[in-house]
């Protein structure tokens, strides 16, 4: 009896030694192989890019307002070039400001939410695809134009996420999420109120707590667009 | 008095056992917190905008200085006015892509995501069964019975996305483990999805 309560004591504190053993060695930040440093080293290089971009983009709207400069300049001097036509064709495809009645949609994560860090839960978050589906009604409902966090919206603009980081135009954007439409706000008014619309916003807003406010503006401001155009692989059939 | 030992060795072992599963559970939220695809995947994105929008900048200050000379102006113009003229879904247009066709139930939203998809993976132009997705284009949506609405016209199976871009790079993204396809077929597994590259697509 003696022997044997001295066995199972003596297995029960090896097992124990053991596992104090393995929880000290665990160390955490090295662990992923992955030491917080470098975390920050390509969290700087990502804040690198992110700034280029601002300042390319905005390089881009003062370049694109100083071309209609230049062509206003021409336009009074000769009356060939077609300067209406590229006008009407800008306004087509965002390139101009768009200003009118419209709304503005409040899109903000839970008041929970956690977007970095070890605690981040998606559930708590905006998703990009719930921005997708509020620029889709807006559009569906006859917009003029749509932006999302000042990002204009034209019919190539993705809207994606890459971890818990949301992208317009492949530009980053962070919450809360303003998207503004410019058209007729009775009809973009019904549409959004409309639950089956977008039910997985009102769920998330009856579960989750996440921000979904509807403003009604007199004037609502669309930028121009301010990324690039693709068209290398788009030929023209002549008619 | 043995018994009293085994139960309290008992508890130790179990306090030990709950620590050392937390400790590794937030090894592993560390680890996919910091996935390094997921931010050399934000840095690739970020690096091919900006080399984009370098050569967007080129292109305007190309046009910029054309408009200093009265005959280069009016060049620039029409240049202008062809590139934009792609763009805006009233003239008729062709080029390299893909063919994307889904044949079964999909829902609005996931057709959305599809077209974003397209657009993510360097779409330039996009159609579904014939209807150009341009700015004025109105958004889908969905008729009391499920079907799918786009610019007044009700869309029926199967769904034919006509896409010109890169037809290779955009068919490596969209097929990407994770990717568009792979969700799509995961979320609805009777879809069908066949995806054709093709040397001339046309739109209307």
């Amino acid at each position: 009896m003696k022997n044997n309560f001295f066995a199972t004591f003596l297995i029960a504190g090896l097992v124990v030694g053991l596992l104090a053993t393995l929880q000290f060695k665990t160390k955490i930040p090295i662990a992923g192989g992955f030491p917080s440093d470098e975390v920050v080293a390509k969290q700087d290089l990502l804040k690198s890019f992110l700034d280029e971009q601002s300042y390319l983009q905005s390089r881009i709207v003062s370049l694109r307002k100083e071309l209609v400069k230049t062509q206003d300049v021409i336009d009074a001097q000769t009356e060939v070039a077609n300067f209406d036509r590229l006008e009407a064709l800008k306004r087509d495809i965002g390139l101009t400001e768009v200003r009118g009645e419209g709304l503005q949609i409040l899109l903000g994560d839970s008041p929970v939410a956690i977007r970095s860090g070890a605690e981040a839960s998606d559930v708590h978050l905006i998703q990009a695809s719930e921005i997708r589906d509020v620029v889709n009604i807006l559009f569906a409902s006859g917009a003029d134009a749509v932006s999302v966090n000042n990002q204009r919206v034209i019919a190539t603009s993705p809207i994606s996420s890459v971890g818990t980081t949301i992208l317009v135009n492949n530009s980053h954007i962070a919450p809360p999420f303003t998207i503004r439409a410019v058209g007729d706000t009775e009809i973009m008014l019904q549409r959004l109120l409309n639950r089956d619309s977008l039910p997985a916003i009102y769920e998330k807003m009856r579960k989750q707590g996440i921000k979904f406010e509807i403003l009604k503006k007199n004037v609502v401001v669309i930028p121009m667009y301010n990324g690039d155009l693709r068209t290398k692989h788009i030929n023209l059939i002549d008619q | 008095m043995g018994k009293y030992y085994i139960f309290a060795t008992a508890i130790i072992l179990g306090f030990l056992i709950s620590l050392q599963s937390k400790s590794y559970e937030s090894v592993e939220a560390e680890y996919l917190r910091n996935v390094e695809s997921n931010i050399f995947q934000e840095i690739k994105i970020l690096k091919d905008k900006n080399e984009s929008l370098r050569r967007e900048i080129a292109d305007i200050e190309r046009n910029i200085e054309d408009f200093s000379d009265q005959n280069l102006a009016l060049q620039a113009v029409e240049s202008q006015i062809n590139r934009y003229m792609k763009l805006n879904g009233k003239t008729p247009i062709f080029g390299a892509g893909i063919t994307v066709s889904i044949d079964g139930d999909i829902s609005t939203p996931w057709v959305v995501d599809l077209v974003n998809a397209f657009s993510n993976a360097g779409a330039e132009a996009i159609s579904v069964n014939g209807i150009r997705l341009v700015n004025g284009t109105l958004g889908f949506d969905t008729l009391p019975r499920g079907q799918i609405l786009l610019n007044g016209s009700i869309l029926s199976t199967p769904y034919i996305f006509n896409v010109i871009g890169e037809p290779s790079d955009m068919i490596s993204i969209l097929e990407l483990p994770g990717g568009i396809f792979s969700r799509l077929s995961s979320a609805i597994p009777e879809l069908t999805i066949v995806t054709e590259q093709r040397e001339v697509i046309q739109m209307n």
